[in-house]
Parts: C-alpha cells; sequence; structure tokens
C-alpha cells in the first residue's frame, strides 16, 4: 500500500518537475516611453504590442505599468512600431527610432501644437532597467525522470 | 550580447499618430446619423464602429429660428434624428468603466475586483448646420456644452473661431479643448478659447470636464462633448 501511495505522489510530481522554471537577473539599458493623457492622467494598464523593424509579429506584448510606462530593449537598429490602446478608445500607433549606440536622448513635447490627445511624452529614453541584482541566476535541480521507485 | 551594442532610440515624431474615439452627426439629407468612432485625422477615412443605440438618453433639435422640433432617436443603430434641424444635439453615456491592472471593464467600481480608477462616462455631440444668435445659448440644462460666440459656418479656413464651455450654465476654466483630435488649448477664466480651424470639411472640437463620483460605482464623472460642424467653403 505504501509502494502505491509513493507511485502514486510520484506522477502527480512528474509535471511539476518538467515545467520548472529557472531564471536570471540582469542590469540592461532600456527604452522607456512613458504615455499620458493631456491631464496629465497616466496610460496605466494599458494592452501594447511592440514591432521590431519590419517585422509582424510582435516582438513584445503586454500592459503599460502603473506609471503609463512601456519599457522595452532595442537589439537592432531601425524603427520599432508600438501600438497602445485602451479598452474605452484612446490608443496611439507610432514608430520609434532605434539609431547608434550610445548616447541617451531625452524627449519631451509639448502639451499644444501639433502633438495628439494622447501625448507620447519620451521622460526618458534610455532608462536604466533596474540597478537590481548583477547577475544572479538560480538553478533549481529539478529532473525530467520520474524519480526512483520505493520499498 | 544585446547590451554590448547598446542601441539608443528616439522617438520619430514625424510618425506619431493617435486616436480616440469620437462621437459625431452626419448630415444625410433631411436626417442627422449619430457615429462613433475615428473621425479626426482619420486620412483613410471615418472608422465607424457599432455601439448600443440604448446608450442614447436625450437629443434636441432646433430649427433655424431656434424653435424646438419634437424629435425621437431611432431606436437601432445607427441612431438617426429624422428632422431637418439647424442645431442637433444628442446625450448617451456609455456607463461605467472601472480600470483594473487587467483591462478597463464596463462596469461600476463595485463590480470589479482591483479597480485602481473608475468613471462614469456621458458623452455629447452637438452638431450645427445653420445658424441663430440664440445658439450661442446653452441648449441643453446642466450638460457639458461647447458654445460658439460667432457663427462658425461662416468662419474661413486659417480663422479663428471662438468658443465657450458651459456646464450647468457656469464657465470651465482650464479644459484642454481638442481640435481634429489634437489638443489646441486650455479655456481661461471666462471659460473661454480661439481654436483656429486649420482643416476643410468636417470640423470636430471636443472637450472634457471631469467631476467627483460617489466613491462606491465610481471616482469621477467624466462629461465629454464634442462641436461639429461643416466649412461651407474654402477660400
Amino acid at each position: 500500500m505504501r509502494l502505491i501511495i509513493l507511485f502514486s505522489s510520484l506522477l502527480w510530481a512528474a509535471p511539476l518537475l518538467a515545467h520548472d522554471l529557472q531564471y536570471s537577473s540582469d542590469n540592461a539599458q532600456a527604452t522607456v516611453l512613458t504615455l499620458f493623457y493631456t491631464d496629465q492622467k497616466a496610460f496605466s494598464y494599458e494592452q501594447y504590442e511592440l514591432y521590431r523593424p519590419g517585422q509582424n509579429i510582435p516582438a513584445q506584448v503586454g500592459r503599460t505599468d502603473d506609471q503609463g510606462r512601456l519599457v522595452f530593449l532595442p537589439d537592432q537598429a531601425g524603427e520599432w512600431r508600438v501600438k497602445v490602446f485602451s479598452e474605452d478608445g484612446h490608443g496611439l500607433d507610432t514608430k520609434i527610432q532605434v539609431t547608434a549606440p550610445g548616447q541617451a536622448a531625452p524627449v519631451t513635447q509639448p502639451l499644444f501644437g501639433r502633438y495628439p490627445r494622447l501625448i507620447v511624452g519620451i521622460a526618458l529614453i534610455f532608462g536604466l532597467f533596474g540597478l537590481v541584482s548583477l547577475f544572479v541566476r538560480k538553478k533549481s535541480g529539478g529532473s525530467h525522470e520520474l524519480g526512483g521507485q520505493g520499498n | 550580447m544585446w547590451i554590448k551594442l547598446g542601441m539608443s532610440a528616439a522617438l520619430s515624431l514625424a510618425t506619431l499618430t493617435s486616436h480616440a474615439h469620437e462621437l459625431w452627426l452626419e448630415r444625410d439629407g433631411q436626417t442627422r446619423v449619430l457615429y462613433y468612432g475615428h473621425h479626426s485625422g482619420a486620412h483613410e477615412g471615418a472608422k465607424r464602429l457599432p455601439y448600443p443605440p440604448q446608450q442614447v438618453q436625450q437629443s434636441h433639435c432646433l430649427d433655424r429660428n431656434n424653435q424646438a422640433l419634437p424629435v425621437q432617436p431611432s431606436p437601432s443603430y445607427p441612431v438617426r434624428i429624422a428632422a431637418d434641424c439647424a442645431l442637433t444635439t444628442v446625450r448617451l453615456s456609455s456607463g461605467y468603466w472601472s480600470k483594473t491592472p487587467y483591462g478597463t471593464q464596463n462596469l461600476p467600481k463595485d463590480q470589479v475586483q482591483m479597480a485602481v480608477q473608475s468613471w462614469l462616462s456621458y458623452e455629447s455631440v452637438k452638431r450645427l448646420d445653420a445658424w441663430h444668435s440664440g445658439f450661442t445659448q446653452a441648449v441643453t440644462e446642466g450638460e457639458l456644452e461647447l458654445l460658439p460666440l460667432d457663427n462658425p459656418l461662416t468662419v474661413a479656413l486659417d480663422d479663428k473661431l471662438r468658443l465657450r464651455l458651459v456646464f450647468q450654465g457656469q464657465p470651465v476654466t482650464g479644459a484642454v479643448v481638442t481640435y481634429a483630435g489634437k489638443p489646441r488649448g486650455t479655456t481661461d477664466a471666462a471659460g473661454e478659447i480661439n481654436i483656429r480651424l486649420k482643416q476643410p470639411g468636417l470640423q470636430q472640437l471636443e472637450t472634457s470636464h471631469r467631476l467627483p463620483g460617489d466613491g462606491i460605482k465610481a471616482d469621477e464623472i467624466v462629461h465629454t462633448t464634442s462641436l461639429v460642424f461643416e466649412l461651407r467653403s474654402a477660400p
């Protein structure tokens, strides 16, 4: 009986082991796109799609954070396309020119003039994507095997 | 290793486009038709989106003598006002909205989990097809209205139109007014603003006014209104 219980529990454990995730943490420079309305309210928790130059499948999808920010790590030069949209009908479809390596290029936009209702404030292009941990890699020792038989 | 590439990025302003859903009224002979979607700045043409016709709460129709005509909005999409109005207004409400980390739902705050922001939305649109000096006064009671202080139908392209924003008969100050979907300025202490008309065809001016909500179903009540008219001819 004890053998049956043990074998049964191992069967249940197997999928957990097979889907075990590992992770690493690193520092990186990122592009930070901050979106807000004309009344300065953040375009928070809204959906976005980010496309590499010339691509139709988004490289990144998700939601802006609680400050209305979209953070990404461009890995190639060219025009990156960003589409953001809310359920109540606001949105933006724009392109961000990723150019040469190096310098930060903060861009701000005036409220009035040629710019749209939903202002894209690039409060900081080239934000720091965390100064958390230098390089932490954690591995759990998961196995893809069922494990041994008990007695 | 991408980090070593250290790509920099800059916003390409020239390609910047944006949208917000708008309400507008089109003229179809003796009828005015209510549409919702993207009109301003839609170079590829207006994009109409369906809306529930039962959201329409109120409409007004004034003739060229500033006299009210009885009208009944049609019950089906798109809502039609079957009268040759000089001034037409329609008010609707899309109801309560609540923003959560997982999206915005068309529900009151007390019916969603993790609401971080909530509002009750009222939208209205006013279309002018002819002018009467009485149209400088508010048509509705207690609603947000953009009042043209001059006849907008005779304003030439690239000339300015003066407007007053009122809510419950009082001027609204500091409200951002958009023209063709783009912010053009804020109303002054008298609730007034000058807007230069830059595009031929259908003109659309829009603004919003936020008030505190009850805190239970909504944190805010958002009134949005549009003024729509057509420039008759280019200079």
